[in-house]
């Protein structure tokens, strides 16, 4: 190539470049100056090229694309000239350094460090260049046209055989052996002739050539080819051999090497571009993260992993054995909770109270929600007669609680439990209370007729005369048992103050009833009726109360005979020719009902004012001193003790009234007053007598 | 002792368990990993 004047280059570029000198020897098909632009004050390169006949129309336009190039890996090309004479001129930026060559040459192979910080370089620029539109393949990237500057960086230079991508790939233009990819060398065969005729360096190319007629187009990933290709001689010293010769593999140099590192390389250097990286994009990650891809991280992950199961294994099992043992402990309290209920069936037939009492709160306690338990023992509480203790438990049960119960089954015991609460407060007197507590269970067990009779006679005690019809009405449409009927009649009579009315149907109602429940409350209210009619009626009062008292079993007719005590002493005083009589049969009444243990206060009273009436002094005197005793606070004891003492001292002839007077000072100074009390009364009058 | 009574138990005993050896193990596994990570990127870098 004949060489070039610096002065006809300074006509050709123009005053603004000076010092035009070539740089370096003649490369052939191009030829190097160096310069200095005035205007930006920089050393400048001018590649002097023969331009490619075959493209002409091409280089004005990639002359455009390479002057827009800006890239800290990439020098900038400031302008782009062609000549009349079929040669173009490349005016780029002066890089100072070295080649990578030149730096490998004199430094030997580079560390891994080093190697993975250029490689990652090239690959910025090359994903720089390839993500212009359309993207730029430089084609030549090799260890001669990446220059390392004073900073320690490469520059990637020389983009003579660069090619503009269009569609799927270009034909190769040129091809730097061992660092040229196989797609490089996919020429038409006809351009070598006849191969027979070729000599042995072109025999080579052919053979490569031929070899590579498989390999597709130009394309990014051709850039990669060349990149892993510059890596490769920057850990090993070494240019690598070509594609088609087998390149020797890195494991067989004496390097350190990391396995993530070596594999991203020979990805690069994959011969079919479709295993290789799809971008310089994708490699630079793969180069970024190359910790990640190391052996010891991916074994590290792998016991993270297996950590992971084994724990999360471990908790699905714990929380599902938690669970299961949740749905079977409902089940086991169940089951358990329906056999305390059937024992304590079993000790009621048994008659054993308190064992089935015993079981019963051992069923309460297990399961609170259930209304079985509850029910059968306030009905045992209410058997009993500990009304109270059975309000105290059953006043507690919500009516709405079901326990897990069907709702006909749970009806039933909320219907039983506030029946019974309803009868222990019946029992106890306080109607009001157990007048809402019989409407609950009549509305739970609508066909229950001794709930409505109840009810009904609830009502009547209440005066709630419409409410007691009502339930008579209700209760006709039941199937009612002997008496029932006959009961409520008696009662709303009774309450309409019919007491005549009231007492034939209550009578008839005890003598139909087998019920225990109603012979007693008939029989007490008609006897109530006797009272109300008068002294006239006697007779009539005693024979229902001991009628009633012997169909009765001894634990339900403490309150009849109790009665019947009172009656007899009322006929003792109304008629005098059964005076010995009512109060024998009075008294004989009364030591029955003490003899049962823990007598009432009245019993007790009653014992010794029938004692005194039959002048047995000292039994009453002894029976009032014990209640005195039992009772300090309340005045009647002392009351009748000073009366006692009257009436014992008149039949004494030498009479001393003092203990007469001293127990009326102590009822005196118990009395309240509130009440009048016409035994106070008398035996104020009697102490007055005796003072005065 | 119920079977109940032994699953709840054991349930609940693993939950504690095994929610203990997770926090461990992922305690020990992070701290491990993050050293391991930059032993192997001051190789590179």
């Amino acid at each position: 190539m004949p060489t070039v004047a610096a002065s006809a280059l300074e006509e050709l570029l123009g005053a603004d470049f000076t010092d035009i000198r070539p740089l370096g020897e003649d490369g052939g098909l191009s030829r190097l100056f160096r310069a200095h632009k005035q205007s930006l004050d920089v050393d400048v390169v001018i590649k002097r090229m023969r331009m490619d006949p075959r493209r002409p129309a091409d280089v004005q336009r990639e002359a455009r694309v390479m002057t827009s190039l800006r890239h800290q890996f990439l020098p900038r090309i400031f302008d782009f000239k062609t000549d009349g004479e079929g040669y173009c001129y490349t005016i780029m930026e002066l890089i100072p350094g070295c080649t990578l060559r030149q730096y490998v040459q004199r430094q030997g192979a580079l560390d891994q460090k080093q190697a993975l910080h250029w490689a990652k370089q090239l690959l910025e620029a090359a994903a720089y260049m390839h993500s212009q539109r359309p993207a730029i393949i430089h084609s030549d990237i090799k260890p001669e046209n990446i220059m390392i500057t004073p900073q320690g960086d490469i520059c990637l230079i020389d983009f003579n055989a660069s090619l503009e991508l269009r569609d799927d790939g270009v034909e190769a233009v040129g091809a730097t052996m061992c660092y040229a990819a196989p797609e490089q060398y996919n020429v038409p065969l006809s351009k070598f002739g006849d191969p027979a005729l070729l000599p042995p360096e072109r025999r080579q190319i052919y053979e490569i050539a031929a070899a590579a007629q498989s390999m597709g187009k130009v394309t990014e990933r051709t850039d990669l080819y060349a990149i892993g290709a510059v890596t490769y001689f920057m850990m090993t010293g070494y240019d690598p051999a070509c594609w088609a010769q087998g390149v020797v593999p890195l494991e067989r140099y004496s390097i350190t090497l990391g396995d993530p590192f070596r594999q991203a390389i020979e990805r690069c250097m994959a011969v079919e571009s479709g295993q290789r990286f799809s971008s310089a994009k994708e490699a630079l990650r793969a180069l970024n993260g190359l910790a990640k891809m190391d052996k010891r991280y991916r074994d590290w992950r792998r016991q993270c992993q297996t950590a992971a199961l084994v724990v999360g294994a471990g908790l699905i099992l714990s929380a599902f054995a938690l669970l299961w043992g949740f749905l079977l402990r409902g089940q086991e309290t169940g089951a358990a909770y329906n056999a305390l209920i059937q024992q304590a069936q079993q000790l009621r037939e048994q008659q054993d109270q308190a064992g089935e009492q015993e079981l019963l709160l051992q069923a309460i306690a297990l399961d609170r929600e259930r209304p079985e338990a509850y029910a059968n023992l306030g009905a045992l509480l209410y058997q009993q007669r500990d009304y109270q203790q059975a309000v105290e438990l059953l006043d507690q049960v919500d009516p709405d609680q079901t326990g897990g119960l069907d709702q006909a089954e749970a009806a039933v015991a909320q219907g039983q439990i506030q029946y019974v609460l309803a009868s222990c407060y019946y029992q106890l007197q306080d109607y009001t209370a157990a007048l809402p507590c019989y409407q609950t269970a009549a509305l739970f067990c609508a066909g229950e007729a001794a709930y409505q009779r109840d009810l009904a006679v609830c009502c009547a005690r209440c005066g709630y005369m419409d409410l007691a019809g009502q339930a008579l009405t209700a209760l006709s449409g039941l199937d009612t048992l002997p008496g029932d009927t006959e009961l409520v009649t008696g009662e709303i009579a009774y309450a309409a103050g019919a007491y005549e009315q009231a007492l034939d149907q209550l009578r008839q109602a005890a003598r139909l009833s087998e019920s225990h429940t109603v012979i007693s409350r008939a029989s007490l209210q008609a006897a109530q009726c006797c009272r109300q009619l008068g002294d006239g009626w006697i007779r009539e009062e005693l024979d229902i109360l001991e009628t009633a008292s012997r169909r009765l079993d001894t634990a339900e007719n403490a309150s009849h005979i109790q009665l019947l005590a009172e009656a007899w002493l009322r006929l003792a005083a109304a008629d005098p020719s059964r005076r010995a009589e009512g109060y024998q049969q009075a008294l004989t009444a009364l030591e029955d009902l003490n003899s049962r243990g823990q007598p009432t206060f009245a019993v007790r009273q009653n014992l010794a004012l029938v004692l005194e009436y039959l002048d047995r002094f000292q039994e009453s005197e002894d029976v009032l001193l014990a209640l005195r005793a039992d009772f300090p606070q309340d005045y009647r004891p002392a009351m009748r003790l000073g009366l006692l003492y009257a009436d014992w001292e008149g039949e004494k002839a030498q009479k001393d009234y003092s203990k007469v007077v001293e127990m009326y000072q102590e009822a005196q100074s118990l009395y309240t007053g509130t009440d009048l009390d016409s035994d106070m009364v008398r035996l104020e009058e009697l102490v007055r007598q005796i003072a005065g | 002792m119920s079977t109940s009574t032994i699953l709840m138990l054991s349930g609940g005993g693993g939950l504690l368990v095994f929610a203990l050896a997770g926090i461990i193990s992922w305690s020990v596994l992070r701290k491990k990993g993050k050293a391991l990570l930059h032993a192997i990127e001051r190789e590179y870098q």
